[in-house]
């Protein structure tokens, strides 16, 4: 089975005038479809870094990264965009949400991007659907920044999902959350991954977070010290 | 995406929209005031090989009542009308009084006029004819009038018609010979030069039978205030200019038209240097107002823009959602200016200032865009 992401001696080297600064060294491993991957590691260790690469925000200094078999260094920056809106959903630290903006309107920037002919009235539907499985459907017009934490991090996993996307990429997402929280939000990423079988990687420094991942990678000061399955 | 930007950033955009109208606003202002000082250059430049000359009244106020007070003064200023003729010192004389308004709204002007005036400004006659030789020197009525274009419902060539004096608030039988062809002006050159429209105008003779000591001071004054004097040499002008001194009366300096241009030119120079001083500030207040506006737009919305990019918006799709704004508020500022704009060289101009301007300001926001590292922004979205 093809992997839907594959690394290959991936190197990230960050330049400040003459100082040079190797954040990742010769990474190579895949991700199959429906997988779920762990990226542990001190802080520091190059997590955040490879998770840019991964999502396509970032690019190797050296090595290759293809996803579903193309190659993504040489992609122009328009169809890095696409490919990122089409095969990728993220759920940041912090959850990410713009504040000012409602939650339609936070949840809806996917759709606004995936340059289908969607009308505003479909858009919402989605949207509305996607609220109403995560229970939040009524705060549909309520300014992010009015929300609870637990409200919070549902919008962003609806944020994440909307779309279809093949991959979930989550970059701490339980690092602020008390115990009780932190469950119900891997609860919820685990219960969408298996209805709809995308990969999901996730970056943390917390053990029982990454004990429920299928698979563990570990990162130490830029390198794969470690991938084993669980 | 400027939806947000122009719901939570509104007094800077307004900002930016009064500084940009300001621009736009002075920009018409200088279109406007180079081109007529360009106008009356050329025109100034005309009469440049014809030994023109005007006079320049350097009259104190004080001595106007005893002028004007004077018993003889009317028949010293005929004198040296009819010394003019005598001596065959070419001369182009005119001046007018508005009179009425009339029924289409124009105002209607009484003018007068000697032989050279036509022939030097180029006016041509529509229908009829212009002021023969013979009605120069006519002194009874009916006073042969012409008539401008746009009063020719009123009047008909070989007809004749009461028309209103300037003076006395009576009328004179004018009989309308011809009628000016459309659009007839001329630039008069004086203490003020400007250009006077004919169209609405009934002219009559100023010759040798109207020089009369009746005329009044103020017609005498006025003649001579507008008056253009082709002096071939030196000693013409040193001619003309002991007449006037002998009347003791209006002190006039005979002034050489050439000097006038270059007067002019001297003023427009430093005119211009003042307008583009203003324009220099006026134009570090839009970049400073823009540059600002824009840094803090693009900080505040660093998180949205972070965001927008990881959800699939390209870095280019958003400096183009910019760019856009930026656009709009060129736009937006540019067309006040246009009630300012007379005519479509300086609407043209302000248009061309509004390409120049986005082109300028919009590199503003793309240049902080550019800046921003949406890596970071990733990393600590919130982080504003």
């Amino acid at each position: 089975m093809n992997p839907i992401l594959e690394l290959k001696a991936v190197s990230k080297v960050y330049s400040k005038g003459a100082t040079k600064t190797l954040a990742l060294k010769e990474l190579s491993f895949s991700v199959q479809e429906g997988e779920r991957l762990a990226i542990v590691g001190e802080s520091g260790a190059g997590k955040s870094t490879l998770l840019n690469i991964l999502g396509l925000i970032d690019y190797p200094t050296e090595g290759s990264y293809c996803v579903r078999g193309q190659e993504t260094s040489a992609l122009p920056e328009k169809k890095k965009a696409v490919c990122r809106n089409a095969e990728f959903g993220f759920v940041l630290q912090d959850y990410g949400l713009v504040d000012y903006l409602t939650v339609e309107e936070n949840v809806g920037f996917p759709l606004v991007y995936s340059g289908k002919n969607i009308s505003k009235k479909e858009r919402r539907e989605q949207i509305q659907e996607i609220l109403n499985t995560l229970g939040i459907a009524e705060k549909i017009e309520e300014r992010a920044g009015m929300l609870s934490g637990g409200q919070r991090q549902r919008v962003a996993i609806a944020r994440a999902l909307i779309n279809h996307p093949k991959v979930v990429l989550a970059d701490e997402p339980t690092s602020a959350l008390d115990e009780k929280t932190k469950n119900e939000m891997m609860d919820l990423l685990l219960q969408y991954q298996a209805v709809q079988a995308n990969a999901l990687i996730v970056v943390t420094h917390d053990r029982s977070v990454a004990e429920r991942m299928g698979r563990i990678i570990r990162l130490e000061r830029g390198v794969l010290s470690e991938d084993r399955k669980q | 995406m400027f939806q947000s930007v122009i719901k939570n950033n509104k007094a800077g955009i307004f900002a930016i929209l009064l500084v940009c109208a300001i621009f736009f606003c002075l920009l018409a202002l200088v279109s406007h005031i180079l081109h007529e000082s360009g106008e009356e250059l050329e025109k100034l430049k005309m009469f440049s090989d014809k030994h023109a000359y005007v006079l320049e009244d350097a009259t104190p106020e004080i001595e106007i009542q005893r002028i004007f007070s004077q018993e003889n003064a009317s028949e010293l200023l005929s004198e040296f009308f009819q010394s003019l003729y005598k001596d065959g010192i070419p001369f182009c004389l005119d001046y007018g009084y508005d009179m009425y308004q009339d029924e289409k709204g124009n105002i209607v002007r009484y003018h007068t006029a000697n032989e050279a005036f036509f022939e030097i400004h180029g006016l041509k006659a529509e229908q009829g004819r212009l002021f023969s030789q013979e009605d120069y020197e006519k002194t009874t009525e009916p006073v042969p009038v012409l008539i401008g274009y746009d009063l020719q419902d009123n009047f008909e060539v070989g007809k004749e018609y009461d028309f209103e004096n300037p003076t006395g608030g009576d009328y004179f039988r004018g009989l309308v010979i011809g009628v000016l062809r459309k659009n007839s002006e001329y630039y008069h050159i004086g203490a003020i030069a400007f250009n006077q429209s004919l169209d609405a105008s009934y002219i009559v003779p100023f010759g040798r039978g109207m020089c009369s000591p009746d005329l009044a001071i103020s017609d005498y004054d006025m003649a001579l205030s507008g008056m253009l004097l082709f002096l071939e040499d030196q000693a013409m002008e040193n001619q003309v200019s002991s007449r006037i001194q002998a009347m003791n009366l209006f002190r006039y300096t005979v002034k050489d038209v050439d000097s006038l241009s270059d007067e002019g030119l001297a003023c427009q120079k430093e005119n211009l240097l003042k307008l583009l001083l203003l324009f220099a500030v006026v134009l570090a207040l839009v970049f400073a107002t823009t540059y600002l506006v824009f840094r803090k737009i693009i900080r505040t919305h660093s998180t949205e823009i972070g965001v927008r990019v990881l959800c699939g918006a390209s870095v280019s799709k958003i400096t183009a959602e910019i760019a856009q704004l930026a656009g709009l508020l060129v736009a937006l500022s540019w067309m006040p200016s246009l009630l300012l704009a007379e005519g479509w060289r300086d609407a043209a101009v302000c248009a061309g200032g509004a390409l120049l301007l986005f082109a300028l300001i919009v590199c503003i926001p793309l240049r902080l865009i550019q800046k921003l590292s949406i890596v970071e922004i990733v990393r600590n979205p919130n982080a504003d």
